[in-house]
């Protein structure tokens, strides 16, 4: 594993979450420093260029959305992945459209989020000029992705993007939640989306 | 002096001369003494009507006619004091010391009109006549004695005609007439004229009875009484006691006899005075008497339109029943507020209003009435729309005079916005115990899942980031050792978790108390009232013998009873249910268990769903977790009771029994 310069700020009140994180990234060679709240993690202010943020949008003091909002106003421009409990995707959601680089919904699996991470990291160190063409190029994609859904699918997509669970999206649509399970099963692969914050994100990239 | 007392003046003076000149002429003409005086009448009626202000007319016009009557200015000017002493004198008795009212509106007016008025003036006109007679030195002489008591009579007489025509003319002045009011007051008058023509003038037929015949004018007169009023009474009185006088003085006329004694001339008169003046009291009393029922009934008709206007415009409806609660009056407002029109509503009983769930308390209340309790109660019912309609009613039962209930008058206040009002600020104090309680079950959800995240995720990132490490032989056995400590640490704590739920859901949380089965269906009813109204559903409990009683903690079986009571609510609101109504019974069921049953009218379960409904995470509802069923299950179970679902034919039950205290 190639030693790296990039570092992981992790900010979770509860210590087996840190432990078992700042672990699970020294496995692939990832450093990463420890918080347990986000106004210690503010204070300490350890800015690095090639860092990223993980942290729980749930928290006694300051919450996840609360973070993101400080470190905007203090001009800090680290991507931040956000981890949400259970019933939290609308938070999540609303995080996403707030600049966040990702969500992930606990309990995760170790890849999916050290895959959040190495994509944090590669925004993080990309020039912003070729960061630029790359996003013209995604866009196309992007669009041509989305003129392959149905109209139904469109509409899946729409709801499920805002965080809605499977079964509120079958009583605005008036379907029954087997429907929309197919449908949401049918937009992911269509979109080439892996998890839903991808989906998330290609519904806020598309506007 | 305003110039309208200069205008009665005048007036009540040229009335004055013309009554008494028009008789002076008659008299000149016959050579009789004067047997009808009509001027003393004007007088009086003018001051009884004006006052005091027109007695200067009255006294002019004496003193004018005294020396017409060719007297002395000495002599006109003694019988102008005299007459003007008689007349004020009459006017104060009657308007001051008795106080009559001048319309002659009522019999005691007329009665003391005739007593005092017809009375005094010639009393006084007589005596002071036998006064002259005395110092003139002609007193006793048989002649002017005669002269004296006729001619006091003929203005008792005169008064009784005139004044009550004049009086009777003053009041009904600007009173309105139909046409036809006025063609049967010609028809009668003309009558009336022509009988006492043919009566008193001598047309008819020697072999008719001379003392029966005169009674004939009595129908006529009475017709007025009766028909027309104290104006035509008066009017035709007037008519036929002239034409009865006059005919009288040229000697024809049933009253006619030899008058060469004193005594004869005065029986002469007599007869014809006593007949005259029967005839006008008779019929002024009954002209009286027929006014004053007219205006009673006037006043009984004014009240009951009275009544009747404050009863439509009351904000509450009104409505009579009979015996058997059938309505016989309705008011406008009673059909507005159940918006059904009268004919509908008449004949019916107050249950055709009534939702059917509420039938009992409709009896109930029908029942206190007969028992003639006025004891004031809400009912709900429904409109002609539809609508439900929730109302106050305060009875008033009437019993006949026999003692049986004859029906009930009963108030009815609109208060369904009264109602919405209170449970919106009943609302915002209940609808938070109320969310609060029945939404911990699905925050409950939410909260376990959380708590069991936590240790799975690191668990889960411990084993990741090992297995990658122990890949590469990057892991020390003493690593390996610290990781495994946390992972069994992470295990531990996620198996406390649900070792703490279970703790709740046993109730071993709670604080078992003794719950009168009563008080749980109270709270439980007013929880879920402002939902329950919310979704037009009827709830009602019925808590069995009232000595029913459980132990457990009352906060987790109202959780239970509310989630309960909130699905059959629900339920009920999802369908198009006609009948929507949910019911809590309590029962004592064997082995010391108390049953308490949510009945339903809604939609039912499937008989494929009924053993499912209590299954953790099984949900028929588009917002629902699936657990508030499987954890009212879990409650029930730990306190040793039992919960199912049964469907009858229609809706659904949840039974659920807790050991009796």
């Amino acid at each position: 594993m190639p030693a790296s310069d990039a570092i992981v700020y992790v900010i979770d009140d509860e210590a087996p979450i840190r432990d078992s994180l700042a672990m699970l990234l020294r496995s692939v060679g990832l450093a990463s420093m420890l918080f347990p709240d986000a106004p210690r993690f503010l204070a300490a202010a350890p800015w690095r260029d090639h860092a990223c943020v993980i942290a729980d949008v749930r928290m006694p003091g300051m919450s996840g959305l609360e973070l993101q909002d400080e470190m905007r106003k203090r001009g800090v421009a680290l991507p931040i992945i956000i981890v949400t409990g259970h019933g939290d995707i609308g938070m999540a959601v609303r995080a996403m459209k707030n600049g966040a680089a990702d969500f992930i919904e606990k309990p995760f699996n170790g890849q999916v989020l050290l895959d959040a991470v190495h994509r944090a990291l590669a925004h993080a160190a990309a020039p912003p000029a070729s960061a630029a063409v790359a996003t013209e190029g995604d866009r196309e994609d992007l669009e041509r992705r989305i003129a392959s859904l149905s109209p139904r699918e469109r509409e899946v997509m729409a709801l499920v993007a805002e965080g809605l669970p499977n079964k509120s999206v079958a009583t605005r649509l008036d379907l029954s939640t087997r429907t929309v399970e197919v449908h949401r099963a049918k937009v992911m692969e269509k979109m080439g989306a892996r998890s839903l914050a991808e989906l998330v994100r290609m519904n806020i990239a598309a506007g | 002096m305003s110039l309208n007392t200069v205008v009665w003046n005048v007036g009540v003076a040229l009335g004055y001369i013309v009554a008494c000149e028009s008789v002076a002429a008659w008299l000149r003409l016959s050579h009789i003494p004067p047997i009808i005086w009509y001027a003393s009448g004007v007088g009086l009626a003018a001051l009884l009507l004006r006052g005091l202000s027109v007695l200067p007319g009255i006294l002019v016009a004496a003193f004018i006619c005294a020396l017409l009557g060719e007297a002395s200015p000495e002599l006109a000017l003694l019988s102008m004091a005299a007459i003007g002493l008689q007349l004020t004198f009459a006017w104060w008795l009657l308007a001051r010391v008795l106080k009559i009212d001048v319309a002659l509106s009522h019999v005691r007016d007329v009665v003391v009109f005739i007593a005092v008025g017809c009375t005094v003036v010639p009393l006084l006109n007589a005596a002071i006549m036998l006064l002259r007679d005395y110092l003139r030195g002609t007193a006793g002489d048989p002649v002017e004695l005669v002269r004296s008591q006729v001619t006091a009579m003929g203005e008792a007489v005169g008064i009784l005609l005139i004044a009550p025509f004049i009086l009777a003319i003053a009041a009904a002045w600007r009173r309105r007439r139909s046409w036809s009011m006025h063609v049967e007051s010609l028809v009668l008058q003309v009558a009336n004229a022509t009988v006492a023509l043919v009566v008193f003038g001598g047309m008819m037929a020697s072999s008719m009875s001379a003392e029966s015949l005169p009674y004939a004018i009595f129908p006529l007169t009475y017709w007025a009484a009766f028909r027309l009023g104290m104006r035509d009474t008066a009017l035709a009185l007037l008519v036929a006691a002239t034409i009865a006088v006059g005919c009288h003085s040229l000697g024809v006329g049933p009253f006619v006899m030899a008058h060469s004694t004193p005594a004869n001339a005065f029986a002469h008169y007599a007869s014809l005075y006593l007949f005259l003046i029967v005839l006008s009291s008779t019929s002024l009393l009954a002209a009286a008497t027929q006014q004053e029922r007219e205006a009673a009934e006037a006043g009984v008709r004014e009240s009951e339109q009275r009544y009747r206007t404050l009863i439509e415009r009351m904000n509450e409806g009104v409505n009579i029943t009979d015996a058997q609660a059938r309505m016989t009056y309705v008011s406008d407002r009673f059909c507005a507020i159940v918006g059904y029109p009268r004919e509908e509503l008449l004949g019916q009983t107050g249950a055709m209003l009534t939702v059917p769930e509420q039938h009992g308390a409709w009896e109930e209340s029908h029942r206190k009435r007969r028992a003639g309790l006025s004891e004031s109660h809400s009912l709900t019912m429904r409109r002609k729309d539809g609508s439900l309609l929730h109302v106050w009613i305060s009875p008033r039962p009437q019993f006949g005079p026999d003692g049986a209930y004859a029906g009930s008058l009963n108030v009815v206040l609109d208060i369904t916005d009264r109602r919405l009002a209170e449970d919106r600020a009943r609302a915002h104090l209940d609808q938070l115990a109320h969310v609060a309680r029945v939404a911990s079950m699905g925050e409950m959800a939410s909260a376990i899942a959380h708590e069991v995240n936590q240790p799975l995720t690191a668990i889960a990132n411990y084993a990741s980031a090992s297995l990658r490490l122990m890949q590469d032989n990057r892991m020390s056995p003493a690593e390996a050792m610290a990781v495994m400590k946390q992972l069994a640490d992470e295990a531990e704590r996620a198996g406390e978790v649900v070792r703490k739920m279970r703790g709740f859901v046993r109730g071993e949380d709670g604080h078992p108390v003794h719950i009168a089965v009563v008080d749980l269906f109270a709270d439980v009813l007013r929880l879920s009232g402002p939902e329950a109204r919310a979704h037009d559903v009827v709830l009602e409990a019925n808590a069995g013998t009232g000595s029913l009683a459980v132990t457990a903690d009352v906060i987790q079986l109202q959780q239970v009873l509310l989630n309960l009571v909130r699905n059959a609510i629900e339920a009920i609101a999802s369908s198009s249910a006609v009948v929507r109504q949910v019911t809590l019974t309590a029962m004592l069921a064997d082995n010391g268990m108390v049953e308490m049953r949510v009945t339903d009218s809604g939609p039912g379960i499937p008989a494929d769903d009924l053993d499912r409904v209590f299954t953790p995470f099984h949900t028929t509802k588009s917002d629902g977790v699936g657990i508030g069923l499987a954890l009212s299950r879990s409650i029930v179970e730990a306190y040793g009771g039992r919960v199912w679902a049964s469907a009858p034919s229609a809706g659904a039950v949840v039974h659920l029994t807790i050991p009796a205290a």
